[in-house]
């Protein structure tokens, strides 16, 4: 396919702000690619009401796009590029124009859709809950490279680079140097002082090698008292709390000043809001591999 | 609340007469007026000497069947109707040109060089082309000095010349009318378009054109209208063989003194353009 200049490619685009054409009725405007492609009237007609029913608009052929709300327009757009059977079917941020309710919904639709009709979609978005809840694969670009390709919980949980794994989710950053490894973990010397221990990636790296240890604020314990019994232990001071409700967030203060933001979630409310409270001594912990260790 | 509501009516036909009332005085001296001075002349008969004769007749709306005048009526139809057709293929391009550039200072700069020709007198301009168009003018010099002419072409004083000029002195009111309508157009329409295999042309003929369509109407009465009683370019262009309405209108007030006759041409001429500009509107000219 890439081998053919792109009006060729058997590709049909939803575009941004859906670009119907306003002089036209919904029925013309689902119309037009079969009529350019010059199909035979009957298959038009049929073809068309097809597509219509599909995004459940069957009602709305003879109505201008200006008599249609936001969400509709959005399903118009969906037809006029379903209609012509691509093999691919490119989504710019299709949802981007839309307020957040119409949007969830329409997530649902678009899948339903995609199921129904089997074509792939490709989904360009910049909302990320967006991209993993509704992507069988997700490419992740920056600056017109693709950076990784991978289904959502891979993307999520094992991020092959640092701008991976800083766009999907929030991450820790923990900066360091290779010292040993073993059979299944690297050990790591923090510019805290202190030893991190990560599963090995691909590649056992040579001792000395910098390295960054990628670790989700809601994969670490945190607590007063006596820590568990894991691999990565470290004891700092809190510095803030955020409460918000479903989770609370403590950034805790590693040595040389190395802040780590923990996730907790609020399971059991035990007359304060919080485990921990600013400048108490905690603990943070992590299963070994629930950490990522990157190299660039 | 009674009080208050007609005190807000009284206020409210206060602003009207201050919004409105200059505008409609002004019409009403300047053309309402003068436009019922010249319907009934067009009833009346002229004196030996050119004078007014008050005597009620027909007579001059029945001459007009003249094949002499019926022919002035036909060229002038057929000059008017190619100019605003040419004004229309010159003009898109350009205004759609325009309303492609990004910066908006380049967008501004093109749009001045539209209207600098208005900062020279018309007169002039038209003069200006007597003398590109004459027998020792530019082209026919260019011309001979390739070889293409042994001599000089007639460039001047035909049908032409007058095409030529009512043309160029139009152009501007084509285009910016033109250009609103196209700038307003939403260009991601065109990649759609393209995206559902319209190829260029059908691109313009589905979407571009019929976006554009109040520009082009706009446009063509701009053109057209003021195009129909232009005297002053078949004049100088066209010499006596080209005559036009707005010539025979000109020469029956000033020339033959039969402010009779004139005065019925005038009022058929607005008859024919109301009624015109009439059917447009009611064949689903809303869009205007």
């Amino acid at each position: 396919m890439a081998e053919q200049p792109p009006f060729r490619r058997p590709v049909n685009t939803v575009f941004q702000r859906y670009a119907l054409f306003p002089h036209m009725t919904i029925w013309e405007n689902v119309a037009f690619g079969l009529r350019m492609k010059k199909q035979p009237k009957d298959q038009i007609d049929h073809r068309v009401e097809e597509a219509l029913t599909l995004v459940r608009l069957e009602r709305m052929g003879k109505r201008k796009p200006g008599q249609l709300s936001g969400g509709q327009q959005q399903r118009v757009a969906l037809a006029r590029a379903l209609v012509n059977n691509p093999e691919v079917l490119l989504l710019d941020e299709p949802l981007g124009a839309l307020d957040l309710k119409l949007r969830q919904a329409m997530q649902d639709e678009l899948k339903r859709i995609q199921k129904s009709v089997g074509i792939t979609f490709i989904y360009v978005t910049h909302d990320q809950e967006e991209a993993l809840s509704m992507s069988d694969r997700i490419a992740v670009m920056n600056e017109g490279d693709v950076l990784q390709v991978d289904r959502p919980y891979e993307l999520y949980e094992d991020p092959k680079t640092r701008f991976v794994a800083d766009f999907i989710g929030e991450t820790n950053f923990l900066v360091g140097k290779v010292e040993t490894n073993d059979e299944q973990l690297t050990h790591v010397r923090l510019t805290t002082g202190q030893l991190a221990h990560v599963p090995h990636e691909e590649q056992v790296l040579a001792p000395g090698t910098d390295v960054t240890v990628a670790i989700r604020p809601e994969k670490i314990f945190i607590g007063a008292g006596q820590a568990p019994d894991l691999y990565n232990v470290f004891h700092g001071r809190v510095g803030t709390v955020t409460y918000l409700g479903t989770d609370t967030y403590y950034d805790v203060l590693l040595p040389n000043d190395v802040e780590v933001t923990a996730r907790q979630q609020n399971e059991d409310y035990t007359g304060t809001a919080a485990t921990a409270a600013v400048g108490d001594e905690v603990y943070l912990a992590w299963h070994a591999h629930n950490a990522n260790l990157l190299t660039e | 609340m009674a009080t208050d509501s007609t005190s807000m009516r009284r206020r409210d036909r206060l602003q009207l007469g201050f919004l409105v009332g200059p505008t409609a005085l002004y019409l009403l001296l300047f053309f309402v007026i003068p436009l019922g001075i010249i319907f009934v002349y067009s009833f009346l008969k002229r004196g030996v000497y050119g004078q007014l004769v008050w005597e009620f007749n027909l007579q001059n709306y029945v001459r007009v069947v003249d094949p002499l005048y019926l022919q002035i009526f036909w060229r002038s139809a057929v000059l008017e109707t190619a100019s605003t057709v040419g004004c229309l293929l010159l003009a898109y391009p350009f205004a759609y040109y325009i309303a492609r550039r990004e910066s908006a200072r380049t967008r501004n700069l093109l749009l001045v060089l539209v209207m600098i020709p208005f900062w020279t007198n018309f007169l002039i301009r038209t003069y200006a082309w007597r003398v590109i168009l004459g027998t020792d003018g530019p082209i026919n010099s260019f011309l001979m000095w390739t070889g293409l002419v042994n001599e000089p072409l007639t460039l001047l004083f035909t049908e032409g010349a007058v095409l030529v000029g009512l043309i160029y002195g139009y152009l501007p009111f084509m285009v910016l009318p033109l250009y609103a309508a196209i700038e307003r157009i939403d260009f991601s329409l065109m990649e759609a378009a393209a995206d559902l295999y319209a190829n260029g042309w059908q691109a313009f003929r589905k979407v571009l054109l019929p976006l554009s369509m109040p520009g082009v109407i706009a446009g063509c009465i701009l053109v057209f209208i003021p195009s129909l009683g232009a005297f002053v370019t078949p004049d100088l262009l066209g010499g006596a063989k080209t005559v036009m309405i707005g010539n025979l209108i000109q020469g029956q007030f000033l020339t033959a003194r039969d402010w009779p006759f004139g005065s019925a041409i005038s009022m058929l001429l607005m008859v024919a353009v109301l009624g015109a500009t009439l059917i447009y509107f009611r064949q689903g000219g809303r869009t205007l």
